[in-house]
């Protein structure tokens, strides 16, 4: 075995993960100790999957993810530990075990001669081993990407499979789409729990890039661990690790339009105590002050083309967040508390359909012809406090505990009176107030508490159960602060519980070429609301229970080191909102038979790379995929706008994911380049969209493709420095608003095809322990006329400079 | 590695070229052969998406039994069409702007011909009134609650004038809502009907009585006119075959009736005539409630021959103001009836059964014609005689908002 683990230490790691050598030790009657410690790097930082022995009792084990090991059932006497791990030069130490554990036998091992990208890859980090696992999953990391100044919206988008649709810049409105599915269909999670239990509440699209390490993109196929009635996917964004001593980064940046970005983040760990600490945040603001092109009319009410910049686009939003505990004790692996706190104000131009001109025979062509918005402003603040525990129960038990509570408060301000036109002047002052149509200042707070319980039983070195239960409670209520009577529906308290239960099985078999996942899943959900009508007497209220069950597999076969398969698919389920439930009061009446959204998912993804001796280092992968979606929810409204949620549509997704990559065609450029094709149409038999079967479903891109280049060049001034010039592209084709065989294509409202270019350069340099980069970068640098939702224009070419510094 | 880069690129381009091909499928409009058009008709529809409604318009020379969906004009969301002479005019509430279309005599294809904007002036704040063509260069675009009269010249299609007018003092209350007006032109004035209506509960906070506003293009000349004997107005004028205008109740005056506390004594469910100046004629009104044992009154399709036709709907009112629409998933609650308004005799009127409700359109040489509203689609219904017995269906996807014949 130990010339097994000589040649191929990940195999081996992995092999111990499994084969539980403890339980050997276990059966043994003298009384054993305990050595712990950490694996680290030169830079200190963690080396997951490091291998720790004692040859001569035959035991062993694998650091985990943060580098941390444990070894058990050590006996009393004198040991060589030997620590290995694949492209770092292997450490013995010998210690000597008396009557006590021993704590704190930290390694740092030296790099090896050899490619550090391939130990990253064959060290089996995080992002391997989901990467190769049986779900379906795209991982992003955001090392080389923390560098350059593209927000995390931009980043997701030029992922394959993912659509992000902005409504202007940073700030803005987004729909992000996963294989066609979008909205409440996608969940989003911030270190495996739901987002808007963190600082980062206020839509994925804005959340600064450097507080992040990882973006997990799971398509269709949902572990059971998130807890949540995910329909078409789920994206996790993983934090960054606590290291050993003193670490962090700050960023820094700012360019076109206003914009300031600021992420800071320090760490620490006590390998002594166990104590450690974590902390960070962040400061945006941007004016959005981009220009568009308007048609603005003159007193006779006949139109020009021009361009002007937004003056009522600003967006701030500010977060900080603090974690502490005790790690790698006896009792828990980790035992930490997370407080955090987030803020922001966002202005509002215009309403999301501002009136798009496009009549080119008569001199405007592309431009907004509506009224802008002068005071509208939406705020929104969150802040919160989480707990985890997670801790080895047994030989063969872990239980993985998340805990938290939230408070979200949301208040939008539309109150103004003035009109304005587009260079920003006050023509008239409005005796109705409310930019929208309406005056609207409603307060909605919202109280939430969850709970991820986690437990895993591993049954042998292949089999492993796992099960997750997942409870949530969110207390709603508000308060129009227009309405002074009595009879305020935004006063009602709803009460929304769910529960998530997941019962998952994993085999590896076959020398663990073959992997297989497969799991069921069942959603509980009470709904409950009670509010005060003053038309009739005592408290109202609604209330609804309903039940489903969810199922799935997933499959991973290597068929060699260079060639593997996966086949995953889930019946995935999406409740009701309470609000579909219930409408609001007003306009839109309840509907108590309304069904969960279901579907059936299933991809089929293909991953054939070069060997490791290749000198042209290449990567391609595929994926294929079907969405059947059924019990689509919709607002049907009736001739007096009044109306209720229908399950009335369905709808399917097909299409096929491409992505590739290739580094050493010449020495320093890396290419890369992924292309979506999704076929995602109406399949109603019945409703309002049955004359629409086969019709693209619309307002929804189905082609869009991504491109970047990066050529590097090492030690350009001096010895380490590196010199990265880098160009990302990006093709959206255009889409129809309304459907497709609907009227002549000429008067069509039409997104039309996007093309953008960004170009930039960074430079970087170690100063000691102190890794710096500087980044200058330009984007839309062909200053496109870019839309991603009809009449809403996004940035043009615009510069950024971008400081970030690590230690 | 050269081969995965081939198929790579093959798929790419396919995806590429079948985008540019569909550019090549544009068509220029319906194509009816050599020879103008003996008559064209233009009716306006709407399309649910999962977007939201999407409103198009079309030009055929005889209404077709189905909406030619494919090869309509799509106009977006928040549209409404209007039809003076030969020209279709549509306004664009989001994009502020009324376009002025031509339609071809041969083609029966539309042509933007000019774009009008009003997002500098006050009246789109929101949604805007009904526009109003008087003549071929005076037409008005209301907002009572700014106090505004827009004047345009649609043969130009510039601004001629913003009248200031005085606002309708309810404008400042926060609880009271105007729903939009649609005028109609009444011998040489332009007379709007007001619905106005409390979008809170319970506290009926002003008694306004029906609400007409008449404008006089002669003398520049604006005034409202109130009658208490209706708790409040329609904001639809009903015509009989005389060109006899009628007020007819507002649909809200159910609910003020049902949950509002301390409701004024006027009726709720009267009809009202307006004489040839708008004004409110003293000597006539009838109650509905005398007649049918209405809890709600919804809307009149016509009135002929002194007969009625109208739907009202008769049902337990739920308790709570919060569920006060809930009727309205019932389609057996609803009942369309003829009524003498000198007998007061009431005969079922079966013509439009199956539809929930209907509405009046347009009269077009000399017959009506109507909507009627589904559960899932619209027909477009015309007056096949003068019993109102029969009707004639064009069913249509999603409803029929206007109808009108060019020429």
């Amino acid at each position: 075995m130990c010339q097994k683990l000589g040649l191929f230490p990940f195999i081996a790691a992995l092999m111990f993960k499994l084969f539980s050598v403890t339980d050997i030790i276990a059966q043994e009657k003298t009384p054993s100790f305990s050595i712990s410690g950490r694996i680290l790097d030169e830079n200190s930082g963690a080396l997951p999957y490091a291998i720790v022995l004692i040859e001569k009792m035959g035991i062993g084990t694998v650091s985990d993810d943060n580098g941390y090991y444990v070894l058990e059932k050590v006996n009393r006497g004198t040991h060589t530990l030997t620590v290995s791990v694949l492209g770092f030069k292997g450490q013995k130490r010998t210690l000597t075990v008396q009557n006590k554990d021993i704590d704190n036998i930290n390694f740092q091992l030296r790099e090896e001669a050899q490619n550090l990208e391939e130990v990253v890859v064959k060290g089996k980090s995080g992002a391997s081993e989901l990467r190769e696992s049986a779900q379906a999953v795209t991982v992003l990391s955001t090392k080389t990407l923390k560098l350059q100044t593209a927000d995390l919206g931009e980043i997701m988008g030029s992922t394959e499979g993912v659509s992000v649709q902005r409504a202007g810049g940073l700030g803005s409105n987004t729909r992000f789409a996963l294989n066609g599915l979008s909205g409440d269909q996608v969940r989003f999670f911030y270190n495996g729990i739901p987002l808007n239990f963190s600082p980062y509440a206020f839509g994925i699209a804005n959340i600064p890039v450097n507080a992040i390490d990882q973006a997990v993109v799971y398509k269709g196929v949902v572990p059971i661990q998130f807890g949540a009635d995910a329909l078409g996917g789920a994206v996790n964004l993983v934090p960054p690790k606590v290291n050993q001593k003193l670490g962090g980064a700050l960023s820094y940046q700012t360019g076109s339009f206003g914009t300031h970005r600021v992420t800071a983040n320090v760490q620490h760990w006590n390998d002594t105590s166990g104590f450690f600490i974590t902390a960070g945040g962040f400061f945006d603001h941007t004016n959005n002050n981009y220009k568009i092109d308007v048609a603005f009319p003159n007193e006779q009410g006949r139109l020009q083309q021009g361009t002007v910049e937004r003056f009522h686009d600003a967006y701030r939003a500010y977060g900080a967040h603090i974690r502490l505990g005790l790690r790698n004790k006896k009792w828990a692996r980790e035992l930490s508390i997370e407080g955090y706190y987030g803020d922001y104000d966002n202005q509002v131009q215009n309403g999301q359909a501002p009136g798009l001109i496009d009549r080119p025979q008569l001199g405007i062509e592309n431009a907004v012809a509506g009224n802008p918005f002068g005071e509208v402003v939406f705020t929104n603040y969150s802040s919160g406090v989480n707990l985890h525990y997670n801790v080895t129960l047994a030989t063969k038990w872990e239980l993985d505990l998340k805990a938290g509570y939230n408070y979200n408060e949301r208040e939008s301000f539309d109150v103004g009176s003035k009109l304005y036109d587009w260079s920003g002047e006050v023509v008239r002052v409005n005796n109705r107030p409310g930019e929208f149509g309406e005056a609207d200042n409603l307060i909605t707070i919202s109280k939430n508490v969850f709970a991820r319980q986690q437990l895993t039983y591993n049954i042998s070195e292949k089999h492993a159960l796992n099960l997750s239960i997942a409870p949530t409670y969110a207390f709603r209520t508000g308060d129009d602060l227009l309405v002074e009577g009595p009879f305020d529906p935004a006063l009602d308290e709803g009460k929304l519980f769910d529960l998530v239960t997941g019962l998952e099985h994993k085999m590896e078999l076959l020398d663990k070429r073959l992997q297989n996942v497969a799991f069921i899943k069942d959603y509980r959900q009470r709904v409950r609301i009670e509010g005060v009508d003053p038309s009739a007497e005592g408290v109202q209220v609604d209330q609804r229970s309903v039940g489903k069950f969810g199922a799935g597999n997933g499959i991973r076969y290597n068929w060699s080191e260079r060639f593997s398969t996966k086949l995953s698919y889930e019946y995935a389920i999406r409740l009701p909102r309470q609000d579909e439930i219930f409408g609001d009061g007003q306009l839109i009446a309840e509907n108590l038979e309304l069904r969960p959204e279901n579907s059936h998912n299933m991809n089929f993804a293909l991953t054939y790379a070069s060997s490791d001796q290749a000198q042209v280092d290449w990567q391609f992968q595929s994926n294929f995929f079907v969405r059947k979606i059924n019990d689509l929810i919709f607002l049907l409204v009736n001739q007096d706008d009044l109306g209720s949620f229908e399950n009335v549509w369905s709808a399917t997704s097909t299409g096929v994911e491409l992505h590739g990559r290739v580094s050493g065609l010449i020495e320093g450029l890396t290419l890369s380049g992924n292309a979506t094709y999704q076929d995602y149409r109406n399949t109603s038999e019945t409703g309002p969209f049955v004359r629409f079967r086969d019709d693209r479903i619309p307002n929804t891109p189905y082609l869009f493709v991504n491109g970047a280049a990066e050529y590097r060049f090492d030690n350009l001034f001096e010895k380490g420095d590196k010199l990265s010039l880098f160009w990302n592209y990006r093709y959206v084709n255009g889409f129809f608003v309304g459907w497709e065989s609907a009227g002549l294509q000429q008067f069509k409202a039409e997104v039309p095809d996007q093309n953008s270019h960004n170009m930039g350069l960074t430079y970087q340099k170690r100063i000691k322990s102190v890794r710096n980069s500087l980044t200058l970068e330009v984007r839309n640098l062909t200053n496109a006329k870019v839309f991603d939702f009809y009449g809403l224009q996004r940035p043009g070419r615009a510069v950024f400079i971008k400081l970030t510094t690590q230690l | 590695m050269q081969r995965m880069i081939k198929i790579f690129s093959v798929v790419l381009s396919i995806g590429l070229l079948s985008n540019a091909c569909s550019d090549d499928d544009d068509k220029t409009g319906p194509d009816t052969g050599a020879g103008e058009a003996e008559s064209a008709w233009m009716y306006m529809f709407y399309l649910e998406t999962p977007e939201g409604r999407i409103h198009y318009m079309d030009a055929v020379e005889a209404l077709p039994s189905e909406a030619n969906v494919e090869s309509a004009v799509e106009l977006g969301i928040n549209a409404r069409t209007y039809a003076a002479g030969e020209h279709v005019y549509s306004i664009s509430t989001t994009s502020a702007t009324l376009t002025k279309w031509k339609v071809d005599r041969t083609t029966l294809g539309f042509s933007p011909s000019n774009i009008l904007s009003y997002a500098s002036t006050g009246v789109g704040n929101g949604w805007v009134d009904r526009a109003v063509f008087f003549s071929e260069t005076q037409a008005y675009i209301s907002n009572f609650d700014e106090g505004l009269l827009l004047e345009f010249d649609p043969s130009e299609m510039t601004i001629t004038k913003v009248h200031d007018i005085p606002a309708l003092p309810e404008a400042t209350v926060d609880e009271i809502r105007i729903n939009q007006s649609e005028g109609d032109i009444i011998g040489d004035k332009v007379v709007w009907t007001l619905d106005i209506s409390q979008r809170t509960c319970c506290e009926y906070i002003v008694p306004t009585g029906a609400v007409s506003a008449v404008w006089d293009p002669a003398s520049a000349s604006f005034q409202y006119n109130r009658d208490q004997r209706s708790l409040a107005a329609d904001r639809q004028i009903v015509f009989d075959e005389n060109g006899g205008a009628y007020v007819q109740p507002s649909r809200n005056n159910g609910f003020s009736l049902q949950y509002m506390e301390e409701v004024p004594e006027n009726p709720g469910y009267t009809l009202l005539k307006l004489d040839e100046n708008g004004n409110f004629d003293p000597n006539f009104s009838f109650d509905f409630a005398e007649a049918v044992p209405v809890q709600w009154y919804g809307r009149a399709t016509t009135i002929y021959g002194g007969k009625i036709i109208f739907t009202y709907a008769e049902f337990e009112w739920p308790e709570a103001w919060e569920d006060r629409w809930s009727f309205y998933g019932d389609a057996n609650n609803f009942k369309t009836v003829s009524v003498d308004l000198v007998t007061k005799e009431v005969a079922p009127f079966t013509a439009f059964d199956g539809y929930g409700e209907t509405s009046y359109q347009n009269t077009i040489d000399g017959i009506n014609y109507y909507t009627g509203f589904g559960d899932e689609s619209a027909d477009l219904l015309r007056q096949d005689g003068l019993d109102f017995t029969t009707v004639l269906s064009t069913k249509t996807e999603g409803g029929i908002l206007m109808v009108a014949k060019l020429w």
